[in-house]
């Protein structure tokens, strides 16, 4: 089977599965929303909660399949190893939170509700977490499609929206953009700038509180 | 770095596959391999003779057929 038909029978499995998909995102967005509900409103006015939630478009699950095998191809004579079941985050939520301090009450809250969930966090090229993540099934929804939830400075979540478009899908005159050595740097550069106005922002509340 | 010993052998990177190759040789590196293996092994790799007219390919786990195959179509 040539490679081009294996993206043909992947898109046809995604369309089979978006119905899911949707379940499972609604599931864990309204979870989400009734279990950190008591934190908004109890949120002082310069703190945030936002959720945001996605489907995983059909040519990116299809990108992101492709980049986990060598060579970026698939092969042609074992169509049958390829589903798109394999990514873990097809359905996504995302819990934006300010100021940092309040990312490990709404973690805590949501661990309780999400108990048994794999946590994944998400790391920088240092090893150190920027973001909690969790994979696992929406009970009751579906034994097929796992979904994904995160829990993220919000400072960070926002630089990420804008930073993972332009570098991960970009456009084709900036082909290599997302392995460039010296951007790696700076976006290092952008997320420590971030952390530190979040802890500065942290310390004067507590000094002046 | 592994990048500028592969960039002073001949070896360019090939954005769409994530691979280090060179045509000249027919050899190419997988980003993983190059990833995980050390800088000496690496040399040693690049030293290898070629396989004359076919494609030699570095990678974790040996590249089956189907995949080899489609490499070599879109290498060239």
């Amino acid at each position: 089977m040539p490679e081009r038909m294996i993206e043909d029978m992947l898109r046809a499995e995604y369309f089979s599965l978006l119905p899911e998909i949707r379940k499972v995102v609604w599931q864990l967005e309204t979870e989400i929303r009734y279990e950190t509900l008591s934190i908004l409103h109890s949120l002082n006015h310069y703190e945030q909660l936002i959720v945001k939630s996605r489907v995983k478009d059909c040519e990116s699950a299809i990108r992101a399949l492709q980049r986990r095998q060598e060579g970026r191809v698939f092969n042609s004579d074992r169509p049958e190893e390829y589903s798109l079941l394999t990514l873990p985050d097809l359905a996504g939520v995302r819990v934006l939170i300010f100021p940092r301090s309040r990312v490990v009450e709404v973690d805590g809250r949501l661990k309780g509700r999400f108990a048994g969930w794999t946590p994944d966090p998400v790391r920088d090229e240092g090893g150190i977490a920027l973001a909690l993540k969790y994979i696992g099934y929406c009970s009751g929804v579906s034994g097929k499609v796992r979904g994904e939830y995160q829990v993220v400075p919000m400072l960070v979540g926002l630089f990420w929206e804008v930073e993972h478009s332009a570098m991960y899908k970009p456009d084709p005159s900036l082909r290599g953009i997302g392995t460039s050595t010296q951007m790696k740097m700076l976006k290092a550069d952008v997320e420590d700038a971030l952390k530190r106005f979040e802890t500065g922002f942290e310390s004067f509340v507590t000094e002046t509180s | 770095m592994k990048r500028d010993i592969l960039l002073k052998a001949g070896y360019r990177y090939n954005f769409d596959r994530d691979l280090y190759i060179n045509r000249t040789e027919k050899k190419a590196f997988s980003l993983e391999f190059v990833d995980d293996k050390p800088e000496e092994e690496l040399v040693r790799r690049i030293q290898e003779a070629s396989n004359g007219n076919g494609w030699k390919f570095y990678f974790n786990s040996d590249p089956p057929e189907g995949i080899r195959r489609e490499l070599e179509r879109v290498l060239g």
